[in-house]
């Protein structure tokens, strides 16, 4: 039988949360990953952790696909780290980097161990009285949006039907404490979707903070 | 302490008291805001406050914008002075400040910035009297 060649591998970065992974992801049977949950250390052990996944995996950074980093919404800190060492690296090795939405790379984690039809809901905290708010449905295995991604007020969870799960860090009775994907899905998202949004022009790429909308949200 | 606390004082001694009373009302995750004209002692207050959290060397942050603290108790310390507009305060992570849930944050000038503030927090006002007592006014908002 003939060997499939193998497929050049995708440095995936997630930081947008508490954690602080990195996948370096070959194909679903193959990949090395690392992840540490320590408060306010991503910026100290991101590159660590990439160096560790090119090493055990005895891979050079010239070699990989693209680099796919969860682009948020999340914590603007994370983000802008994972971001920037993203850029650093591309810049570096010449390759181009993959913009990957937060909630969806989480949303696709989600909808593998959900019962296909299913609803299910993400909400992440913006600040003290906000959330980023996004249903989804399960079909197939995948998702598709039930309702896009916005801000809305702490108090309008309550106004969720209570039988749809919800993933996110806003501590509530119920929630789920599941805020960000594992970094190997930032890679799995980029292989189903993000060939398009894949660009060596970065210059001016940044996290999706919907930051103007939470500076009018917050007017009071 | 019961709230809206108000006090009439005459002395750093004094203020220093209250700042201490003021701690023990407090728990991780809380924002307190405190205005005032220049000199009023905002700076002063919250150096007491965060004595009495076992932390000291406080200054003011007027310049860096934000400073941090950690010992026992983990303190965030903005001063909005030199803040133009919101966006300036979102590029420094702002959110993320309020969001640890394991820090108390303190924020000088806040009334500069009202739209930034959560609904949640105490508000310190200090106000300098004519023969230079301090009238210090806490309220607690929800």
């Amino acid at each position: 039988m003939k060997n499939e060649p193998e497929q050049k591998p995708i440095l995936a970065i997630e930081t947008s949360e508490e954690i602080c992974g990195v996948c370096l992801y070959f194909s679903d049977n193959k990949m090395f990953s690392s992840s540490i949950k320590q408060k306010n250390s991503h910026a100290e052990k991101l590159y660590e952790e990439i160096d560790f996944v090119l090493k055990i995996s005895n891979t050079s950074i010239n070699l990989l696909e693209t680099i796919a980093v969860s682009a948020g919404p999340g914590s603007f800190t994370g983000l802008r780290i994972g971001m920037s060492a993203a850029k650093g690296l591309a810049f570096g090795a010449n390759l181009p980097i993959c913009p990957v939405p937060t909630f969806e790379a989480l949303a696709l984690q989600i909808a593998e161990i959900l019962q296909d039809g299913s609803n299910f809901a993400i909400a992440n905290k913006v600040n003290m009285e906000e959330v980023y708010f996004a249903q989804f449905k399960v079909v197939s295995n995948n998702y598709i949006f039930a309702e896009n991604l916005r801000i809305i007020r702490f108090e309008e969870l309550n106004l969720i039907d209570k039988n749809i799960p919800m993933f996110g860090n806003c501590r509530i009775e119920g929630m789920i404490p599941l805020s960000a994907p594992n970094p190997e899905y930032i890679a799995k998202w980029f292989k189903l979707f993000g060939a398009e949004l894949s660009t060596a022009d970065y210059d001016y790429l940044e996290p999706n903070y919907l930051k103007d909308f939470i500076i009018r949200g917050m007017k009071k | 302490m019961d709230f809206p606390f108000v006090r009439r004082v005459f002395s750093e001694e004094e203020t220093t008291r209250i700042a201490e009373l003021f701690t023990t009302r407090l728990v991780r995750g809380d924002v307190i805001v405190l205005n005032g004209n220049l000199g009023a002692g905002k700076t002063f207050f919250v150096r007491s406050a965060a004595k009495a959290m076992k932390i000291s060397g406080v200054n003011s942050p007027t310049f860096a914008i934000v400073n941090e603290y950690d010992n026992d108790e983990k303190i965030y310390h903005f001063d909005f002075y030199r803040i133009e507009d919101a966006v300036e305060l979102f590029d420094l992570g702002y959110n993320d400040y309020l969001n640890d849930t394991e820090a108390i944050t303190f924020i000088e000038w806040g009334e500069r910035l009202p739209g930034v503030l959560p609904a949640k927090r105490y508000e310190i006002n200090i106000k300098v009297n004519e023969d230079l007592s301090r009238e210090i006014k806490i309220e607690k908002r929800t």
